[in-house]
This record gives structure tokens, C-alpha cells and sequence, in this order.
């Protein structure tokens, strides 16, 4: 069946799967470090913000400007800008641990307003109501903020790790790999349109899976 | 550190100033306030008289653009942080809208104020579901808020607000969102703990039936300012001022009859013997037979329109509006009589020519 109907696909199947694996490899990676990192960002642009419960106009203004700024650049361009300093962060501008540095820088803002925005749903009396508690801040993070906003939290993740599979394949253009990679240098280079296709497809099975996947997790978690 | 002293709220010259578009905003306007240990301090005002931002002031939620705010000796504005998180757990808070953990159990959400105490699991769970048992909520204790009516999740948030032992509860506007009859369930949760706790209640809202029913003291609060103040009965029978009034008349439905009355061309045409009267009283006016000493002993004829006895606290409130017809002599005569027994007399306007008149600031 496969040698009839992806005909090329077979014939470069180690290659293929390599491909599944190192895009795997790639949005887990990055969607680790990126997630940490909007989550962090996110709250800090929630707690700061003005009404926050740790209001200050300076470091909002500075972070808001910044996620801004992230998340205008095209990933394309970010890609080749970011050359130098992937180099310096881990020593090689190739592969998908290259791929991983500007993944992360592209995507963490993108995460971080996500973030943002799951947490502002949350009612500023509730926290009014723990501030009356007595509950200092990190309290009303850890046990207000994630906890009451844990379910849009996991349905914007879920957005966030189906946009960066999309990026992942687009970092395929500085040779990252992965399935992206491999539809671009050898389905669309040598017109072998089955391997377009057939990394089309599994990218698709993939995005499926990350939405099931949240979707059961967002249910489970609305009384956790 | 035990403190005996009365004066458990101690808010001295209390400013709240917002910058509102520029221009600055006194949502609380120099007020001082002092609440006694196991009182129920009711605070009434309409919509932006800057209540809310006022008791917010009590566990320092609302700094105090001015002002000191001494709480059980204590002054919150000295305090460090973690001083003041712990003084805040021993004033409890209750909203209009619950403000409920929807992602915790009932038993959870009664918990949640205990997590930051260094007490185990099984003690803090202990406490909940006693706490749980006093608001009569135990069975619910693994639903979630969702689950649960207005009248439930405002038991689950006083039990909540109790976790800390509090020695204040602050209720702001905790019955606004309930029906009448759950308003009533939750007032007499709060009057019980009141008496069984010593629990000291401040208590804001707009409705008078709030006040009546069970506070001691009560401030009438406008654009900022606290403009009266005392006892609930010597308040509510005797208003100094307009808005104070306005609480009394909507709550004995005077107000109502009074727009009838007033809108009623019958009731507009009246001859130069009749007078429209409404007359107040309270206390033990409320159970001499004024109305037919009245007609008896000056020769007058008497018609009620409307008549209505109020309770706040043990004194009784009486209103009434009556036609009285007879010689002008006779009428200006009664109308003394009704004076000097301690009835407010108010003259309706019943022709074009008369207006709102008070007899009574006239004599006495
Ligand atoms: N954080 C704030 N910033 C600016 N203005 C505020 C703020 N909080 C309250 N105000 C203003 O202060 C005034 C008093 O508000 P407050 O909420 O204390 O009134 P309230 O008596 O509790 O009214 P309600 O019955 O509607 O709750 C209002 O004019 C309000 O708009
Ligand atoms: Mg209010």
C-alpha cells in the first residue's frame, strides 16, 4: 500500500520517520521552555498590571512592549536574526536543538498573552476575596490564579503547541528537520509531491492528537 | 496581645481619594468611625456613596489616602506585610456575589484560608466540616459552588470567612443577590453568630429591611460622608436628614402612598376645612388612641388613606396620612395636640397654593 500510493515516501522511509521523531522531538522541547516561560511572563503582566496584586506600571510597560515587539517579527525573519545568538546558546546554527532557540523566542510571546488572557478571565473579586484572607501574593498565584484558571490555561496551551508544530515546520527553511524540513527539501525540491503529502498528513495526526489530548485534559480539570 | 478595649474599628478622619479622569474623586471624605466589640454596625447609601470603599479601609484592601485605621489597638498602616496578612485573617469578608473558588469542593473552599496555617490535614479538615455544620451545609461538602443557589454559597463563603476565627465580619452587600426570604435565612446566621461568637458585624447595604432586621448601629453614608449616625430606632424615628428620610418612607411604603396621594385629582380638590395630614410616631404613641382623641376632643372628622406600623429593634414606628376635616380653628388645634404628643405632623399639599410645608419645625 505504501509503496504504491507514496511511492517515494518508502523509499526514504528511515528518513521519514526520523523526520516524525525530530519534529516531535522539537515541539516538546520547545514547548517545555516556551511554555515555563509565557507561563511566567504571562502572570507577570497579569500581577503587574494596573489593579494587579503587585501593581507596577514600570516592569508591565517594559514586559508588555517587549511580548509586542517578539511577536511582531515574521518567524521567518526571527529565524535568521536569531543565527548568532542560537550559535551562542548552544553551539550550532543546524538540527533541531538549533531549531529549538528561535521556536521558543517565537512562540513564548505568542504563550505568554495566551496565558494573559486565561488568567484576566479570572474575577478580581475572587481575588479580592483570598486578599481579604489574608493570602499573600505567591498564594494567590499558585492557588488562585493557576488553580481557578487551569482550564483555560490547558485550552491555550493546547493553541499554543498546535501554532508551534506549524512553526516547527516552517524552521524546516534553516534546516532544522523534521518533518517540515522534509517536505520543503525533497517533496516540493525534487517534485516528489507523496512526501509532501504524506508529512502533511502526519502533521495533521499530530494537531488531532494535541487537541484531543487538551480537550480530555481541559474537562477533567474543570473541578480539579 | 489581648485588647480590651470597647472600640474594636477604630477609622479616625479616613480619606479615599481616586484620581478619576484627571479630576480627583473623594470616594470617602474625612470619615471617622468607631464600631464596638460584638456590635452589628450597619452602613446604608445608595450606589457610589463610597461604602464599599469605605470598609475596604478596615483590612486595608483600600489604603487610606488619609487617615488612620486602627483595628483591635492595632495600626494596620504599621504593620509589615506579613503582619498585616495575618491581621487580615482575623477580619473576615463576605460579597454580594459570593467570590467562591469554583475550581475547590465546598469543603475545600471553607479550607482555603487555612492552607497558609501550619496545621495538618486532617485538623484543618476538621475545622472545615464544623464550620460546615454551623451554616448547615455539611452534606454539601463535596458539591461544588456551581451546584449550589445564592442562599448556599453565601453560607459557604460566612464559613469560609470564619476558618481564621475572625473577631470582624464584614458584610458587603452580602444580601443584595438573595430573595427575600434567603435574605432572611442569612441575617439570621449572621444575628447567630453575632450572639454565639461575639462576632463583631459591620454590615453595608441599601436596603433598610437589612438594617432593621438586625443591626444595632447604623451610618447613613452619602458622597463620601457619613451625614448620621446611632442607634438604629433613634435614627430611623427620627431622621435629620433628607436621605435618611427617603431610606425610612421607601421601607414603611410611605413612599408610595405619598405619590399616590399626591397624583390623585380627588384628593386635589379639597375644601378650605380639609387637610391632608401624615403624620409620624413612635414608641408609645404608637398605643394611645390619638386618631379618636383627636376627632372627640376637637370636633374634627379623621379618613385614613394609608396607615402602616413598622419594628426596628423594640420600638414601633407609626405612619400614617389622614384627611381631617372641621372649623380652621378646630384644625390648627388638633394639629397642636398631635405635637405636643410627640407626632410629627407634615402637611400634604392638597391645593395649588399650599406647599410642602413642616407644622412641625414651627412649633417646636
Ligand atoms: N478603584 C477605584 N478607582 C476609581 N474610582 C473608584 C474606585 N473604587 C471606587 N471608585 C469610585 O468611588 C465611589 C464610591 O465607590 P464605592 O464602590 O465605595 O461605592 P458603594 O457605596 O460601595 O456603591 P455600591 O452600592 O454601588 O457598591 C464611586 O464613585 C466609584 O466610582
Ligand atoms: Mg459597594
Amino acid at each position: 500500500m505504501l509503496t504504491q500510493v507514496f511511492p517515494n515516501v518508502a523509499h526514504i522511509w528511515p528518513q521519514f520517520v526520523q523526520a516524525i521523531w525530530d519534529t516531535i522531538y522539537m515541539t516538546l522541547w520547545s514547548s517545555v521552555i516556551a511554555g515555563v516561560l509565557g507561563l511566567v511572563v504571562g502572570i507577570v503582566l497579569v500581577i503587574t498590571q494596573k489593579g494587579g496584586i503587585a501593581e507596577d506600571s514600570y516592569v508591565y510597560g517594559l514586559t508588555d512592549k517587549i511580548v509586542n515587539l517578539l511577536r511582531s517579527i515574521p518567524f521567518i525573519i526571527l529565524l535568521a536574526v536569531m543565527f548568532p545568538i542560537t550559535n551562542f546558546i548552544v553551539h550550532t546554527t543546524v538540527g533541531t536543538t538549533a531549531a529549538s532557540v528561535p521556536l521558543v523566542v517565537g512562540i513564548f510571546p505568542f504563550y505568554a498573552r495566551q496565558v494573559q488572557n486565561a488568567l484576566l478571565e479570572i474575577d478580581p473579586q475572587v481575588i479580592e476575596a483570598a486578599r481579604s484572607m489574608g493570602s499573600g501574593n505567591f498564594e494567590i498565584i499558585f492557588r488562585i490564579y493557576l488553580r481557578e484558571g487551569l482550564p483555560d490555561l490547558i485550552r491555550a496551551s493546547i493553541v499554543t503547541v498546535i501554532s508551534l508544530i506549524g512553526l516547527t515546520t516552517m524552521a524546516g527553511a534553516i534546516g532544522s528537520g523534521g518533518l517540515g524540513d522534509i517536505a520543503i527539501s525533497i517533496g516540493y525540491a525534487r517534485y516528489e509531491n507523496d512526501v509532501t503529502i504524506a508529512a502533511m498528513i502526519v502533521i495533521l495526526l499530530m494537531v488531532f492528537f494535541v487537541q484531543f489530548v487538551g480537550d480530555w485534559l481541559a474537562k477533567k480539570t474543570v473541578h480539579l | 496581645m489581648a485588647n480590651f478595649d470597647q472600640t474594636i474599628v477604630n477609622l479616625q478622619d479616613v480619606s479615599v481619594t481616586f484620581e478619576s479622569s484627571g479630576k480627583p474623586l473623594h470616594a470617602v471624605d474625612n470619615v471617622s468611625l468607631q464600631i464596638n466589640r460584638g456590635d452589628i454596625y450597619g452602613i446604608i447609601g445608595y450606589s457610589g456613596a463610597g461604602k464599599s470603599t469605605l470598609v475596604r479601609t478596615i483590612n486595608l484592601l483600600q489604603k487610606p489616602t488619609d487617615g488612620k485605621v486602627i483595628v483591635g489597638g492595632q495600626d494596620l498602616q504599621k504593620l509589615s506585610n506579613p503582619q498585616l496578612r495575618s491581621a487580615r485573617k482575623k477580619i473576615g469578608m463576605i460579597f454580594q456575589h459570593f467570590n467562591l473558588l469554583n475550581s475547590r469542593t465546598v469543603l475545600n473552599n471553607v479550607e482555603y484560608p487555612l492552607l497558609s496555617q501550619h496545621i495538618s490535614k486532617a485538623k484543618r479538615q476538621a475545622k472545615a466540616k464544623h464550620l460546615l455544620d454551623v451554616v448547615g451545609l455539611r452534606e454539601f461538602e463535596h458539591s461544588y459552588p456551581e451546584q449550589l443557589s445564592g442562599g448556599q454559597k453565601q453560607r459557604v463563603a460566612i464559613a469560609r470567612s470564619l476558618a481564621n476565627d475572625p473577631d470582624i465580619l464584614v458584610s458587603d452587600e452580602a444580601t443584595s443577590a438573595l430573595d427575600p426570604k434567603t435574605t432572611d435565612d442569612i441575617l439570621n446566621l449572621l444575628q447567630h453568630l453575632n450572639k454565639t461568637l461575639g462576632l463583631t458585624i459591620v454590615l453595608i447595604t441599601h436596603e433598610m429591611q437589612v438594617i432593621k432586621s438586625i443591626c444595632h448601629h447604623v451610618a447613613v453614608m452619602d458622597d463620601g460622608k457619613i451625614i448620621e449616625r446611632g442607634n438604629v430606632a433613634e435614627v430611623f424615628s427620627n431622621p435629620q436628614q433628607k436621605l435618611t428620610q427617603n431610606f425610612v418612607d421607601s421601607s414603611a411604603n410611605v413612599t408610595g402612598a405619598l405619590e399616590q396621594i399626591k397624583s390623585d385629582p380627588s384628593l386635589q380638590k379639597l375644601s378650605a376645612d380639609e387637610r391632608i395630614l401624615y403624620l409620624k410616631f413612635r414608641g408609645k404613641a404608637t398605643k394611645e388612641s390619638l386618631i379618636s382623641d383627636l376627632t372627640e376632643l376637637y370636633h374634627l372628622k379623621a379618613n385614613i388613606l394609608f396607615a402602616n406600623i413598622e419594628r426596628i429593634g423594640d420600638t414601633s414606628i407609626g405612619y400614617l396620612i389622614i384627611i381631617i376635616s372641621g372649623k380652621s380653628k378646630q384644625l390648627a388645634d388638633g394639629i397642636n395636640f398631635l405635637n405636643r404628643h410627640g407626632v410629627r405632623v407634615q402637611l400634604l399639599p392638597g391645593k395649588k397654593e399650599e406647599s410642602d410645608k413642616d407644622v412641625n419645625a414651627s412649633i417646636s
